[in-house]
């Protein structure tokens, strides 16, 4: 079964073919599998998903389609081989999420939430939030290029109401 | 060394567009919920956008020490659940770290109150107070959607009739006092699903005889104040795990 390929269409018109048990990691593809949605010589068309992040999203499934197989294979596997698997894929989603830049990463985020792939929205938002983690406010404006809507008088209220966590 | 590095790597990271206030709601508190509340908390003054949706985190994770004082903290607190009461809100993990010389046993029961109420999954309370213990409300103790409860001294019991916790499955007893000989018991026995059972006595507990009954529990692990000299009973057919 895990050999059934299947084609996805991006916005942007380019095609991808993927292994089916991998697009199952997407609950709107496997959904469309189950109700027979998805025929055989037709690619599934992505209306919110560009080719180069579902190129992504597609690298992220097959890797993680591996592991899941590995798990079912080798259920008797020690504690320490479970912990050297873990930090080998963890090793990867680390390198995996480095390697992109920062709307990169945001557009992978709702590709992901869009597909609903579940493991990957929270790979996503927990790189995400270590970006944020331990700056100033003016740093995180300045890295996710948020602009200030407040007026000064403002910010200096909302700084004084919590001024516990300013400090 | 390496996460030294890893920082400035992303520091260097910096995106051209606003990107965050694209994310819908949810994704946005998804992202929150990897951050600790302090750190939630100084969101707010990024932008509107971001103080409109810091307050719909469903955890709130607090260390009263992390205030400038105690009533800063219990300002906060209230501030934030009359927040979550007029918009209908849900908490789904509380977790609280007090450190206080103040008689105040009003505040712990409102805010334990109000979130038991309201489909709590994960509650956490410690509670460091020479002079007294505080006394947990009887709301806790009916919390029907709870999975995990750790209470570090506290004072618990007295009022057990219709004690029913059916979801809790991990529960961590540390340093606490029960107000009956038998409270412990019946807490224990009124959680059908529990499986980790962790506990850490006193010697004025108030508990003579640890007994635990349970055919759910896999794993136990139970510590003893220096000097304690106790009696330990368990009951159950299938234990997998016992350290």
């Amino acid at each position: 079964m895990s050999s059934n390929m299947i084609m996805l269409k991006s916005s942007d018109g380019a095609s991808f073919e993927i292994e089916e048990a991998a697009a199952r990691k997407s609950k709107i593809i496997a959904n469309m599998i189950e109700v027979e949605c998805v025929d055989e010589d037709k690619a599934i068309p992505l209306q919110n998903v560009t080719g180069n992040i579902l190129a992504l999203v597609i690298e992220y499934c097959n890797k993680h389609i591996v592991d899941d197989d590995d798990d079912v294979a080798t259920e008797e596997a020690s504690e320490e081989e479970e912990e050297a698997k873990k930090k080998k894929v963890d090793d990867w989603e680390a390198e995996f999420m480095n390697s992109m830049s920062l709307e990169t990463m945001f557009e992978l985020l709702l590709a992901a939430n869009y597909l609903n792939i579940k493991s990957l929205i929270d790979l996503v938002c927990q790189t995400i939030a270590n970006n944020i983690k331990d700056k100033t406010p003016e740093e995180v404006r300045k890295i996710f290029s948020i602009e200030n809507d407040f007026t000064p008088e403002e910010e200096e209220e909302i700084r004084k109401e919590n001024a516990w966590a300013f400090g | 060394m390496e996460e030294k590095k890893a920082k400035v790597i992303c520091y260097q990271r910096r995106a051209r567009r606003d990107m965050i206030s694209k994310l819908p709601d949810s994704l946005i508190s998804q992202i929150l919920l990897y951050l600790p509340t302090k750190e939630v908390v100084k969101i707010s003054v990024l932008s509107k956008r971001c103080k409109s949706v810091w307050l719909l985190i469903p955890e709130l994770d607090l260390e009263c020490y992390e205030f400038p004082d105690y009533n800063a903290f219990v300002g906060f607190m209230d501030k934030f659940l009359d927040f979550y009461r007029a918009q209908n809100s849900c908490l789904d993990k509380l977790k609280l770290s007090i450190r206080t010389d103040k008689k105040d046993q009003s505040c712990v029961t409102r805010w334990i109150d109000f979130v038991a109420t309201r489909k709590l999954k994960h509650l956490d309370v410690k509670f460091i107070c020479p002079k007294y213990l505080q006394v947990m409300p009887v709301s806790l103790y009916i919390c029907e959607k709870l999975v995990y409860l750790r209470l570090h001294r506290v004072s618990l019991g007295g009022s057990f009739e219709s004690v029913s916790l059916p979801c809790v499955k991990t529960m961590c007893l540390k340093e606490n006092v029960y107000a009956k000989v038998t409270d412990f018991e019946s807490l224990i026995s009124s959680c059908p699903v529990l499986e980790d059972l962790r506990i850490a006595r006193r010697l004025d507990d108030n508990v003579l005889v640890l007994r635990v009954y349970s055919k759910t529990i896999t794993s136990l692990r139970v510590g003893f104040v220096r000097g304690f000299h106790g009696f330990f009973y368990f009951n159950r057919d299938t234990f997998r795990a016992f350290d």
